[in-house]
Order: structure tokens, then C-alpha cells, then sequence
């Protein structure tokens, strides 16, 4: 487990957990777009998953946040995780092939509304 | 023994009462609600009247043919009519303004300068101040870039307008702070090459100049004439955090007048006539000056003679009369503020403008309620006798509520009307019904929040709101907060939510704030209620004397509400120091059932006179 970047000390902002290798993919990064235009920083943690983990891990990933906001992404799967939600039970999850550029972002512009507490953009 | 039903046809729901006579002694044995079916006072009610009794004869023993006799209210059939004619509109000629409020718009600052499509920026001089304008295929790196590019060439860009919501994004990219307007729709319709001004503040801040006529006047450098056309348009953009005012050659933002028209209000011996733009207190003052109101109507081709002759037409319709011979009987009004998008807006702009909501209230012919009876008969096999006046009966089944004594005053606050009956000091019983109560209330809630939606507008009337803070708690109108053991759906998060009685929770649109909501429906609540309370009150007291009252009992659905009683009790007491509670009809309906109650207990009284 190696941390790739942050803005400052610790688990900035929305923790993200991306599968290892898949830190430049697109979608990893619109999610950050999604995040940054609403003004929430993050962290970023790769890792190597299998998907059937991916709940875990964004739950896991909220838990380290100090919004308690998390989020996960591999290849072709997004979960977005509050810590003190139920693990099967995340706020939002993009599965396998229902993942596209557009989805990502709105994906991090509702992390930032959860800790906003703003209503979220339908994905 | 017999086994009597009183059965009171209301405009929105049918209440009735079942009693057994045994020995001189009355023994109420069940009672039961369904909503009225077709307009009141018509045969159309009786699928409800049927339904209403069933159901209370199930929790009796007996069956609709124990059943000896059906009292029925002389229901004055009551047909309340509500519309809206707005009395201002406002235009933009040439798109002139996008005051608009995205969510995080990006930079900082006000910005002045040309709008220049983003391809052509790399064409424009050195030091020429401009604006460039971001469509949809442009993503926030090439508009960075490009923007860039464009500060090196020494090109003064002032600010930018964005179709994304790119905002933020673009402005951290860009090497000059500058303010960036995002999510602009139709960006397409933003005109190239005109004097425009942007901007943008910090968050939890609101726009200063682009608010302010004389700030676009400085900006733009307009004469007064100039600057008291686009005063409407600054006014408009108070409280945003971000706006764009682009100056178009003819450009102009109107708020037009719309003609409502004339409405024309004939007492016994004169007919007045009154503005609608004059306003609802112009037109109650009238109203109350020629009461009793012997017709009104509009000037034809107007909104508002539009509005009064489809509700004669409602009625010459069930009736079959000719329009002429119907008349309205009452008439109540309100001013209330209408959020309208504005024609010629580019980001779907809303302006607040000025409308009247009307209810009238016509009577039809009391021929229908004898083929009521008639039918209601034929149907349930039991004889049926028509009881007093409604209001007669109100007051009869009023005093069976504990605590209460003669002389009693009771306000009956239905869907449709509100009803106020008191005695005089002969002992008669005085009464009058007034057009504008339950469903006017639902009307101006759905139209001033922008709904579109009678029956959430409905739901907010009648049930409190919420603020849904985080997945497990919401924060409740009073500011007090409520847990949740388990998480609340993600769609319902920073959302309003209506608390049903069965816990359920009812989203509405995204734009409606809380405080916003809780003020809409109780000065409305206000506005109707405490203005039609006092204006029924006046009607049968003596001298008009509101002190005189001795005590009011409130009757009808709209006493169910959780604020109205209140309301009403509070502002009673403070101005004229009048007591007044909420009816519990036979020490345990709440304010139901009066009337059904009080057709029983008259036609017993009637039978013991004899």
C-alpha cells in the first residue's frame, strides 16, 4: 500500500481507493474533477483489490476520511461509501459496465454534497 | 327503538353519524368520513353518501334496512372556484441578463469586457478586455489552456461564461484570478461581441455591483433612461453569489403589466368597480362595502373575466342554467407573489411577480337537492328527510362539545368555504358563508413555491417539514434534531422533507429551503384564514363588535390543521379577546361530525315539540 498523493498530512479530504495500476484512468480522475469543483480535497490510495471487495474497501476508505466520505474504484466499478453505512449498503455504487466519464463526476460532486450536505445529482 | 343516520354532504368529504332511539333516550352508536364525490349538493354524492354509511353501519349491529330514517343537511350547494390572474411579467427583449446562481461558480472578482466565442480568443488584440464564452465541447482543460495562451498574448480576459459545471475547475487552471459563471444552459443564445460584466464572490457572500443599477450603470456607462430599464434586471440578481449582464443594442428587460382587467362587484343598489392591479385589500374593501354581494364579474377578454365566467360555466353546466342567471355570492382575494421564468432568460431565470388569487363562491339551485333525495332514497330504501340549514345543524352538534354553552359562535372551516353562525340577541340564529378556505390555502401554496403539484402542495399544508442533515438524522422545523437507528435513502440527503403520519417523507425539489417553505405556508395560513375569520365574524355580530362574542367554537377539516387553530385562537384573543378552541364534537370527534351529529339531535328535538 503506498500513498500517492495529498494535499498536506494524513487523509485529506474524501479518501479514494483505486485499484492498483488503474491511478491514471479516466474515471479515477473525473471523480476528482467531480471533487475539486465543489472545493473538497482528497486522498489518494492505490492498492491491489478484487472487485468482490469493493464495498469493503469504501467503507474502509470513509473510515480513514475525516468526513467519514469515502470512495473506491477499479477498472470498471465505482463505490461510493459512508463509514457508518451498513458495508452491502453504500450511498452509491456504478457497477461493471454501467461506468462512463460522466457518471464519474457526478460520483465526486455527490461525495462533496454527502459532506455538504447538499441534495445529490442523479447518477 | 329506531335507528337514526344523519348524513352532512360536504364540499370535500361526507361525514356521517349513526344513533339509536330507545325510550326518549339518544344513544350515538358510530360515525364515519369519506370524500364527497362530485361537486356538492348534486346526485353525484350519493356513491358517497352510500359508502359513508355502510361504513358506519359495519361498526354497529344493524344494517342499512334497520335504518328508520336518513337526515340529510339542506346542503346550499356551494361551488368554490379558485384562479390566479398575475399582474406583472417580466421580459427580457435580446437576452439581456443571466442571473444565475450555480452552485460553485469559479474565480473571484468583476470582470467587464467583450463577449468573444472561446475559439476566436486567440484572435483578439493585446489589451483588449474581453469575456470569452465556453460551449459544452470545450472541456476545462482546453478552456484553460486556451484562456492562457491568451494572458501570454497580453489579451485583458476579464472573466468567462461556461455551459459546464466547469466553473471551479477552470479557474484553478487559469494564471490570472478571474470570475467564472458555469452551468449557463443555453449558452448558445449569449450574443458575441457585446459589453458584458461578470461576477463572482466568495462563498457565503452575495453579489454587490452587478445588484445595483447604478453599479451595471457604471459599468456600461448609461444615461438614466437607460439605467431605469435595466433596474429590473439588477433587482433580480439580488442575493446571488454570481451573475452576467450582457448589454444588447435594444436590450431592455421589461416588467410588463399585464391587463388582469376590471372586476365589477354589484351590491343590492350599486355596482363598484375595482382594478385587479389595485390589489386584493381594494377589492375585499369593496366587497365588504356592498355586502351582501348580489353578482360580480369581469371585464370580458381580461384574465379576470376569464376566471369568474368559468366558474359560472362549471356550474350552468350541472345544472343546466343560462350563465346569466347565475350569480356569485361571495368573493375573496389575495395577494401573493408568483415565481414566473422569465421570457428570454438564458439560464432559466425566475422573477418574483405580482398575482391576485381569487375564490367566489356561487349558490345553485336548491331543485338539485331534491333530486339528491330523491335518488338517495330510491337507492338505500329509507325514508329521507331533510334537515335545517348546515349551519343550524353545526351549531346544534357544536354543543354537544364539552364546555361549551349558548350563546356560541362557531366557525366552520371546510375546503371550500368558511361558515360562521352565531345567535342574536332574539335568540335567532344569524349565519354566513364566505368563499375561500382549505383549497384556496393548497392553491397559493403550489403556485407561490412553483410546484405544479396539487397534492404535495396539499402535503405541505398539512403536514410539517424537515431538513435531512446527513443519512441519519434530519433537523425539524423548530431547529430541534431527530436520529435515525437505520440510514435514510441517499435521494432524500440536503433535501426538505414533508413528515407524513406514517413516517414517510416526502422530498421536494431541490430549490426550496426550509425556512422559506415554513413561511410561505403560515403567512399564508395567515393571510387567508385570520382575514376570512374577521371578515365572517363581523358579518353576524352585532354592530359589527367582534368583542361582543362570547366564545367560538372551531369546526371542519380545516380546525384539523396543526397551525390554523392557532393561529386564529392567538390573533382572536390578543385584538378582541375572544376565546376560542377547537369543537369536540360529542366529547370525542375532535371538530368532525358537527353537522351530522346536529341533524340527529334536531330531528329528535322535532319530534319531541310535537
Amino acid at each position: 500500500m503506498s500513498i500517492i498523493s495529498y494535499e498536506s498530512s494524513g487523509f485529506v479530504g474524501v479518501v479514494i481507493i483505486v485499484e492498483e495500476g488503474a491511478e491514471n484512468m479516466m474515471q479515477a480522475k473525473e471523480i476528482i474533477y467531480g471533487l475539486e469543483e465543489e472545493g473538497l480535497p482528497h486522498t489518494i490510495i492505490s492498492e491491489e483489490f478484487h472487485d468482490e471487495d469493493i464495498n469493503g474497501l469504501a467503507q474502509q476508505a470513509a473510515n480513514k476520511s475525516v468526513f467519514d466520505v469515502g470512495i473506491c474504484c477499479s477498472a470498471n466499478a465505482i463505490v461510493l461509501h459512508q463509514g457508518n453505512l451498513p458495508k452491502e449498503h453504500p450511498v452509491i455504487q456504478i457497477s461493471k459496465d454501467q461506468v462512463n466519464l460522466s457518471k464519474a463526476r457526478l460520483l465526486g460532486i455527490n461525495a462533496a454534497r454527502l459532506i455538504k450536505r447538499m441534495p445529490l445529482e442523479e447518477i | 327503538m329506531r335507528i337514526l343516520a344523519g348524513v352532512d354532504i360536504g364540499n370535500s368529504t361526507t361525514e356521517v353519524a349513526i344513533a339509536c332511539q330507545e325510550n326518549g333516550e339518544l344513544l350515538f352508536l358510530s360515525s364515519d368520513i369519506v370524500k364527497t364525490t362530485g361537486i356538492k349538493g348534486t346526485a353525484e354524492n350519493i356513491q358517497g353518501v352510500m359508502k359513508a354509511l355502510l361504513l358506519a353501519l359495519e361498526k354497529t349491529s344493524y344494517e342499512l334496512h334497520n335504518v328508520d330514517v336518513i337526515c340529510i343537511n339542506e346542503a346550499i350547494p356551494v361551488i368554490g372556484e379558485l384562479a390566479m390572474a398575475t399582474l406583472t411579467e417580466t421580459i427580457i427583449t435580446e437576452s439581456a441578463m443571466i442571473g444565475h446562481n450555480p452552485s460553485t461558480p469559479g474565480g473571484l472578482g468583476l470582470g467587464t469586457g467583450k463577449t468573444v466565442r472561446i475559439d476566436d480568443l486567440s484572435q483578439c488584440l493585446p489589451a483588449e478586455k474581453v469575456i470569452p464564452i465556453i460551449p459544452e465541447e470545450v472541456s476545462f482543460d482546453q478552456a484553460a489552456q486556451i484562456i492562457n495562451e491568451a494572458f501570454k498574448n497580453k489579451i485583458d480576459v476579464q472573466g468567462a461564461i461556461v455551459k459546464k459545471d466547469d466553473g471551479v475547475l477552470i479557474a484553478k487552471r487559469v494564471a490570472n484570478v478571474i470570475p467564472i459563471v458555469d452551468e449557463i444552459n443555453q449558452i448558445e443564445d449569449v450574443p458575441v461581441g457585446l459589453p458584458a460584466a461578470v461576477e463572482v464572490v466568495e462563498a457565503g457572500r452575495t453579489i454587490t455591483e452587478l445588484c445595483n443599477p447604478y453599479g451595471i450603470a457604471t459599468l456600461f456607462g448609461l444615461n438614466s433612461e437607460q439605467t431605469r430599464k435595466i433596474a429590473p434586471i439588477a433587482i433580480s440578481l439580488i442575493g446571488n453569489r454570481s451573475a452576467v449582464v450582457i448589454q444588447t443594442p435594444k436590450g431592455g428587460i421589461k416588467e410588463r403589466k399585464i391587463p388582469a382587467g376590471k372586476l365589477f362587484i354589484s351590491g343590492q343598489k350599486y355596482t363598484h368597480e375595482v382594478d385587479l392591479v389595485s390589489g386584493a385589500e381594494e377589492i375585499m374593501s369593496t366587497v365588504e362595502k356592498v355586502a351582501p354581494l348580489e353578482d360580480a364579474y369581469g371585464e370580458p377578454g381580461t384574465s379576470v373575466g376569464g376566471m369568474l365566467s368559468k366558474i359560472k360555466k362549471t356550474l350552468g353546466d350541472i345544472n343546466n342554467q343560462p350563465l346569466e342567471s347565475i350569480k356569485v355570492q361571495d368573493l375573496f382575494a389575495v395577494d401573493t407573489i408568483v415565481p414566473q421564468k422569465v421570457k428570454g432568460g438564458i439560464a432559466g431565470e425566475y422573477s418574483r411577480n405580482q398575482a391576485v388569487g381569487l375564490a367566489a363562491m356561487v349558490w345553485t339551485d336548491k331543485s338539485l337537492m331534491q333530486d339528491l333525495v330523491i335518488k338517495l332514497r330510491d337507492e338505500s330504501k329509507v325514508p329521507v328527510n331533510i334537515g335545517g340549514t348546515e349551519v343550524r345543524m353545526a351549531l346544534l352538534g357544536a354543543l354537544t362539545t364539552p364546555g361549551v354553552e349558548k350563546p356560541l359562535v362557531i366557525l366552520d372551516m371546510g375546503a371550500g368555504s368558511i361558515d360562521a353562525a352565531g345567535f342574536d340577541s332574539k335568540g335567532n340564529v344569524k349565519f354566513v358563508h364566505l368563499a375561500g378556505a382549505g383549497d384556496m390555502l393548497t392553491m397559493l401554496i403550489d403556485s407561490e413555491l412553483d410546484l405544479h403539484d396539487i397534492s404535495l402542495a396539499e402535503d405541505i399544508k398539512i403536514f410539517p417539514a424537515a431538513k435531512v442533515e446527513s443519512l441519519f438524522h434530519i433537523k425539524l422545523e423548530d431547529g430541534s434534531l431527530k436520529f435515525f437507528k437505520n440510514p435514510l435513502s441517499g435521494n432524500l440527503l440536503g433535501r426538505v422533507v414533508i413528515l407524513k403520519e406514517d413516517r414517510e417523507m416526502i422530498p421536494l425539489p431541490k430549490d426550496i429551503l426550509l425556512e422559506k417553505l415554513i413561511s410561505v405556508r403560515k403567512e399564508m395560513k395567515k393571510k387567508i384564514f385570520i382575514n376570512n375569520v374577521v371578515r365572517a365574524l363581523k358579518r353576524i355580530t352585532p354592530n359589527r363588535n367582534l368583542r361582543l362574542i362570547h366564545e367560538i367554537v372551531l369546526l371542519g377539516g380545516s380546525a384539523l390543521d396543526f397551525e390554523i387553530p392557532g393561529i386564529i385562537s392567538e390573533f382572536l384573543l390578543i385584538n378582541y379577546g375572544v376565546i376560542t378552541g377547537r369543537g369536540n364534537i360529542r366529547g370525542k370527534l375532535g371538530p368532525r361530525n358537527a353537522v351530522a351529529t346536529g341533524l340527529i339531535l334536531s330531528f329528535c328535538q322535532k319530534d319531541e315539540a310535537i
